[in-house]
This record gives C-alpha cells, sequence and structure tokens, in this order.
C-alpha cells in the first residue's frame, strides 16, 4: 500500500499538483484509518490530505481513476467466468469456431506455451494479467510522447513472445491437417486464432495509452498555462484569451497579495506622543498603550489609456481584464479607450460583467472610429476633456504600440498629462527593436514618460505593475 | 455512553446520521473528510462558494458532539491581540497600584539600589502570570478543560502574516507565550476553517489542514435539505424552488444563489403564503436569491426559459 501510495504521490506531482512528503504520510495515516474496502471513501481520504486547491480536484479525479484501475486493484475476475471486455459482437459461427478450438486443444495436447494457449484458447482475462506484469518492468513511466506509442507496443509484443505464438499456432494447425481436418474449418479456425491476437494487439494499445495519459494528465496543462504566461500578447487569439482568464486572475491574485501586505507594512508609523498622552492620562504616569501616527498610503489610483485598433486589440483586452481584477489594491481605475476618438468605458466596467465589459469596450461600442489609430488627436482630445481626471496620485497608463499612421503626435498633450500626474508608464506590446521603425511615433513620446516598457507577455506586465504600482 | 467515548464517531457513516440529526445533510464524501479530521487531529480547511454551508459545519458539529463552538471571525488587520492572547495592562497597572504599600514594605529591608533591583526581578513573575492574560479565542480554544469546536471563519480575509500564528495552534496545538512559556491544550479542539477563496492560503497552512471542498449541491440532495430545514413547504413547490434554483445557477451570474439563499427563499414563499410557482412570484421574490441588479437583470432576461424549466418540472 505505501509503495502504492509514494507512486501514486509521484503521478500527482507529474501532473502539476504539490505534494508534500507530510501530505503523503497524511495520506497513508487516512488511508489506514478508512481502509480501502470503500472506494468512494478511499478516494475521499486521499483527496482531503493530498489536494489542497479546490481546482486541483478535477485533475486528481483523473489520475486517481487512472490510477486506481488498474491490475490486482480491480475486483478480480472470478475463476472459470470469463469477464471479457466488449470487443465486437461475435458471430454463432465464430463462438462454434472457437468453441471447436478450444475442444481441440483438449484433444490434441499439443505442447505449446502458455501464452499460445492462451490466446488460441481466449483465455483473455488471464492473458491481459499476463500482459499486465510483463509490461512492468520495460520503463513504461517514461513513456511522455504518442510518437512513443509504437515503440512500446513493438517492445511488448517481444516481452509476449508473439514471434514464438506465431511459430507454435502454425505447427498447431500443421499438427491438425495432419490428422486429416479440413481446409475449410481450418481456415475458420485461424480466423479465430487471428481476432484473438488482434484483441490482444487492441489491449496493449489501450494499456500504452492508459500509461501515457496518467503520464501526461496535467503535465500538459501545465504547460499551455506556462505557454500563455510567456506568449505574446500580440499575438493572442480569440480562444486563448478564454482559456488564459483563469491565468490572469491567478497572476493577478499573487500581485494583489503582495501589494497589499507592502500596504500593510507601511501602515505602522512613527511614535505618536500626542495621542499616547491622551489615551494613557488615566492611568497616572506610566504609558502602557503606545500609539503610532498611522501614515495612511494612499492607493495608487490609475488613469488607462487603451489603444483598442486591430493591431493591439487583444493585448489591450488582457490589459484592461488584468487591472480589473486588481480593484482591491488600487483605489480607482478610470479607462479611457481610442484608435481615433477617445472615450471613456470607467462606466461599462461598473453596470457589466468584467468579462462583457472588456469586450465590449474592445469592440468599441458608443464610438464613432475613424479607422486609423491616431495618438495625437486621442491624447489632445483628452488633455482637453478629461485632464482633471489626472491628479497628483494618478499613473497613467498608456497601452499601445505607438502606431500613429504618420498623423501629427501631439506630444504636447501627453506633456500636459505628464505635468499633472504622478507617473506615466507606456506599455508596449512591440519588441523593442521595432519600435522606431516605420510610422511608430514612440521616439515623440518617450521623454515625457517616467517608464516606457515592453509588455509582450502577462509575465512582464504582473512584474511592471508591481515594481510601478508600489506605494 | 461513557463521555470520553462519545468525543468521536464509529465511522463516515454514523457521523452522517449525527450531523443530519442536527439538521445538517452532509454528502459522504465529505463526512469522510470530516471524520478523518477527528480521527487524525487535524484541522479542516473548508473551501467553496458562499452560501454552501461552511460556516454551518462548524456549527452542526459542535451540536452533534455537544461540544462548545468557539468563533474566530477574521478580517483585515486581525493580530495575535485579538486572537491568541494579549496581556491586560491595565490590570496590572492597577493591582501595582493597589500592592504600591506592600511593595514598599517589601523593599523595605533592601539598602542598595541593586538589592531592590533584585527583589523587583523576583516579582515579574507575579505580573506576568496567566492571572493577567486575558485569553481570545485561540488560546480559549486550548485551554478549555472541555474539548471544543474551534470555527475560524473566512480565514482568506486574515492577513498573511496572521496564518502564521495559526500554524504553531494548528500544528502542535500549543501557543507560546514570551512571559510564561508554551501552553499546551488540555483537549484537542476539532478546527474548522472556512476560506471563500478570496486569497490563496499558504501552502504551509494548507498542509497541516485537510481539504474539504464545499459545491452546490445537485437538485436532489437540496430537495432533501429543503425537506429537512423547511418541513413545512409542500412537497411539489419545493420541488419547482430547486429546480428554479438549479437552474439559475446555470447562468453566468456575478454571485450564484447559496443553500441559504435557497432555504430563504422557501422561507419567504413561507411568509407569503404561496402555493405553486409563477412568474410572477418569481419576479417579486428574485431579491431573496439574486444580490446583484446585474443579476437580477440577467435573470428576468432569461424569464421564459426558467419558466420552461418550472413547467418541466411540474411534467
Amino acid at each position: 500500500m505505501d509503495k502504492a501510495l509514494l507512486e501514486f504521490a509521484g503521478r500527482l506531482r507529474k501532473s502539476g499538483l504539490m505534494v508534500s512528503p507530510a501530505e503523503v504520510l497524511d495520506a497513508g495515516r487516512a488511508a489506514a484509518v478508512v481502509g480501502v474496502a470503500d472506494r468512494g471513501v478511499f478516494k475521499a481520504a486521499l483527496r482531503a490530505s493530498l489536494v489542497k486547491r479546490g481546482r486541483d480536484i478535477p485533475a486528481f479525479n483523473a489520475v486517481f481513476d487512472l490510477f486506481f484501475s488498474r491490475g490486482p486493484k480491480e475486483p478480480e475476475p472470478k475463476p472459470g467466468t470469463e469477464s471479457e471486455p466488449p470487443s465486437g459482437p461475435e458471430t454463432p459461427a465464430d463462438e462454434n469456431a472457437a468453441q471447436l478450438l478450444r475442444e481441440l486443444l483438449d484433444v490434441v495436447q499439443p505442447d505449446l506455451s502458455l501464452t499460445t494457449q492462451m490466446i488460441l484458447a481466449g483465455r483473455f482475462s488471464q492473458l491481459f494479467q499476463v500482459l499486465a506484469s510483463r509490461s512492468g518492468g520495460m520503463g513504461l513511466e517514461r513513456l511522455e510522447n504518442p510518437l512513443q506509442v509504437n515503440f512500446f507496443q513493438r517492445r511488448l509484443r517481444q516481452e509476449m513472445d508473439l514471434g514464438g505464438v506465431r511459430a507454435e499456432t502454425d505447427r498447431f494447425f500443421q499438427a491438425l491437417k495432419d490428422r486429416g481436418i479440413g481446409e475449410e474449418t481450418l481456415d475458420t479456425l485461424e480466423a479465430v486464432v487471428e481476432t484473438n491476437l488482434d484483441r490482444l494487439d487492441r489491449e496493449m494499445r489501450r494499456l500504452i495509452r492508459r500509461e501515457l495519459e496518467q503520464n501526461r494528465y496535467l503535465f500538459l496543462k501545465r504547460l499551455e498555462e506556462e505557454d500563455l504566461t510567456n506568449k505574446n500578447l500580440a499575438q493572442i487569439t480569440e480562444g486563448e484569451i478564454a482559456r488564459a482568464r483563469p491565468v490572469v486572475q491567478r497572476l493577478a491574485q499573487r500581485l494583489k497579495d503582495r501589494l497589499s501586505l507592502r500596504l500593510k507594512r507601511a501602515e505602522r508609523g512613527r511614535f505618536d506622543l500626542k495621542n499616547t498622552l491622551r489615551r494613557n492620562v488615566g492611568l497616572g504616569g506610566p504609558l502602557p498603550y503606545l500609539e503610532f501616527r498611522h501614515r495612511k498610503p494612499a492607493k495608487p489610483q490609475v488613469v488607462a489609456l487603451c489603444d483598442v485598433s486591430n493591431s493591439v486589440r487583444n493585448f489591450s483586452r488582457f490589459m484592461l481584464l488584468f487591472l480589473y481584477t486588481l480593484k482591491e489594491v488600487i483605489s480607482r481605475v478610470r479607462s479611457f479607450i481610442f484608435i481615433g476618438d477617445l472615450a471613456e468605458v470607467t462606466g461599462l466596467f461598473q453596470r457589466h460583467e468584467i468579462n462583457e465589459a472588456v469586450s465590449l469596450a474592445a469592440q468599441g461600442r458608443g464610438l464613432t472610429w475613424i479607422f486609423r489609430t491616431d495618438y495625437g488627436g486621442a491624447f489632445s482630445q483628452f488633455a482637453q476633456e478629461f485632464i482633471d481626471a489626472v491628479g497628483p496620485r494618478t499613473t497613467v497608463l498608456i497601452l499601445g504600440d505607438g502606431r500613429n499612421n504618420f498623423f501629427d503626435p501631439k506630444p504636447w498633450a501627453l506633456a500636459e498629462m505628464a505635468g499633472r500626474a504622478r507617473k506615466v508608464i507606456w506599455l508596449n506590446p512591440e519588441p523593442r527593436p521595432n519600435w522606431r521603425i516605420g510610422d511608430s511615433a514612440i521616439e515623440h513620446y518617450q521623454p515625457y514618460c517616467q517608464m516606457m516598457a515592453e509588455c509582450g507577455n502577462l509575465g512582464q506586465l504582473a512584474h511592471i505593475l508591481e515594481e510601478n504600482l508600489a506605494i | 455512553m461513557d463521555p470520553l467515548t462519545m468525543t468521536d464517531y464509529e465511522s463516515p457513516a454514523q457521523l452522517r446520521t449525527a450531523l443530519s440529526r442536527t439538521g445538517y445533510l452532509i454528502e459522504p464524501d465529505a463526512a469522510t473528510v470530516v471524520f478523518l479530521a477527528g480521527r487524525l487531529e487535524k484541522p479542516i480547511l473548508v473551501e467553496g462558494p458562499a452560501g454552501v454551508g461552511k460556516t454551518e459545519l462548524a456549527l452542526a458539529l459542535a451540536q452533534s458532539l455537544d461540544r462548545r463552538l468557539i468563533r474566530l471571525q477574521c478580517y483585515e488587520g486581525l493580530d495575535e491581540g485579538k486572537a491568541l492572547y494579549e496581556w491586560q495592562y491595565g490590570k496590572q497597572l492597577l493591582y501595582s497600584q493597589i500592592l504600591k504599600d506592600k511593595i514598599a514594605q517589601e523593599l523595605a529591608g533592601d539598602r542598595t539600589l541593586a538589592e531592590a533591583m533584585d527583589r523587583v526581578f523576583g516579582f515579574e513573575d507575579v505580573f506576568f502570570s496567566t492571572r493577567f492574560l486575558q485569553p481570545r479565542p485561540l488560546l480559549t480554544a486550548i485551554t478549555s478543560e472541555d474539548p471544543v469546536v474551534l470555527l475560524i471563519d473566512e480565514v482568506d480575509k486574515s492577513d498573511a502574516e496572521f496564518e502564521a500564528f495559526l500554524l504553531e495552534v494548528l500544528s502542535a496545538y500549543t501557543v507560546s507565550i514570551p512571559e510564561i512559556g508554551t501552553i499546551r491544550a488540555r483537549t484537542i479542539p476539532r478546527v474548522i476553517l472556512t476560506s471563500n477563496n478570496t486569497r490563496e492560503m499558504s501552502d504551509a497552512l494548507k498542509r497541516r489542514c485537510l481539504h474539504l471542498y464545499l459545491d452546490f449541491p445537485g437538485p436532489e440532495a437540496e430537495l432533501e435539505i429543503l425537506r429537512v430545514r423547511r418541513p413545512d413547504l409542500a412537497g411539489a413547490l419545493a420541488r419547482q424552488v430547486v429546480t428554479l434554483v438549479d437552474a439559475l445557477r446555470r447562468l453566468p451570474l456575478k454571485k450564484q444563489p447559496g443553500i441559504s439563499e435557497t432555504l430563504d427563499w422557501a422561507a419567504a414563499l413561507l411568509a407569503l403564503s404561496v402555493e405553486t410557482m409563477d412568474e410572477e412570484v418569481l419576479g417579486r421574490t428574485l431579491g431573496v436569491l439574486l444580490k446583484f441588479e446585474s443579476d437580477m437583470t440577467k435573470a428576468r432576461q432569461k424569464m421564459p426559459d426558467l419558466m420552461k424549466v418550472l413547467a418541466s418540472a411540474r411534467g
């Protein structure tokens, strides 16, 4: 049991779950208390001690079902009754032929290996047990790639000595022929053997595939997730956005934890003599209760300006999603989107579910569009209409590639914003070497930004925000 | 039965029966976890959406085991002074004032300052003793003579530092007080921590707990809960209630109605003496189930679908 449990824990780790040795010990104790008689209870016991996050439960269930469904843990088929996995209906003719073959085996008593006897007589449950035990020493746990399936199947065939089985079968049929059994009967008998071999082959494949699934379950998922964190946001697709949502939320959560810790640490200020005296005035001298001047650190405010033109639309959508997930640590987010014209979309976020709002914002509802991005136009419009949104505590976040289609960049508008804001941060999804090429107006704007960073993926984004939203 | 052996249950099934007697119905898997927690003397970390009965589990467990429930409600800024213990400075001060003369007498024989000082150091233990200690829920729970159920509610609302204090209590059932030493538990409390997952708990904390994920029950299970908790509600109406709640949970809502909302709704329907469910009744009482304006709008838009579901439940 302990060995099985260790192996099971190994599988879980491979699937991306964090399982500590202490938890494996707990699982062992838990299993000892409840026993293995009731599968449901056993599973619940293992789950409670090994899985500590709700979202890991499906992975646990999958690995559990794969792992504890093999070999001896399954109820053993009672001897004599062949409980065979369904493998296509056998016609009565086939059944008769199989019966005949079994009888002939009894009568002739040829000198055959055990494996061959099982195959000829169609004793599959025994055969599959042999198969399972033979596959044990083959290093199947190394199997991680579907391309290896055929290789392992060949190995498994050798292990079962199917070449030898063929030779023995041929000899047996020769012996039958010598005893004067007709060609036609022999053909049907041979067909039976072929069917049985086929079935063995299928079982081998199933075994290998299951092993592959066990090894790769969630390993793949984890890869996918890491992939999204590092994926270039400019090239992200609709489908990936849907998948990335939990990843975004997780990143945001981690960031939130760290930022709120910082808020807390900053809370305890300097010793406050006046309040200390006042509080302890009734105690006749000593000052047991100390008071501190609380320096309530201001939560950062953010004004986000997002380019939602086609080139960077998904990027901006991501950013907005991210910003609004951070609402606990950012006191106020006002967001604006633009292509040619600019519009405030903060209200959308108040009225709609975040996902919906982001897509509404990204689709640009309620705006009249000219179809080419005009940073200068948008900035000057902002400077005229919304400049009050920017104050000394505000961080202005500009999301876009700065590709201005050769319009007038009007850098004075950004300068005006920068003059009022605490900070201007420009996040650009394009790789840095491409910034000054073509219609990019980045260099006009750069002087007014405290920071202009390449932000190609979620990982970079999290890093930048953590550094810059600091108190 | 001997009160000592009453401290725990023989099997998950027995625990299930005992909890159901208090009106709390629990799924077999969850019962296994609660049972194990008792056997392994481990805390349970209960997670799940709001209103599925996480807190209720602790209440029911306390009731069924006939133990006192000690509750620690967590919030941002909760510190050891509120959760573990606090020195009663005021009381210490008051006593030292009252005992002033006595102290003067004690010190009268000392000729040098150093001698007096030594003697005062000898008093220290008098003032830093359990007498001046104000126990807070965690300390109360482990020093109690009779075993208790300790509920640490919404632990995710507390700060990450607070978890550090919890660790010692939860793994060794001890509390270290620098001035006194380590206080060991007299009895092992049953500890239940609940979390709404607003933040991920630290791995260290999770490692020390058994994990239980409570989800919304299926319609059948919920119907059973309704039968137990709102026995006055007619069977047919109860089924309609459960069906509609289930359908609502499938909508993409900000906050899905929990079991507690279902129970509230049932109570509301009883109060209004509703006999059969229809569009008008649902519309009027929707506020009991849904807590956001946008959710209510969404539900109203889906009203025809909901009514179809309802009709099929009747059929």
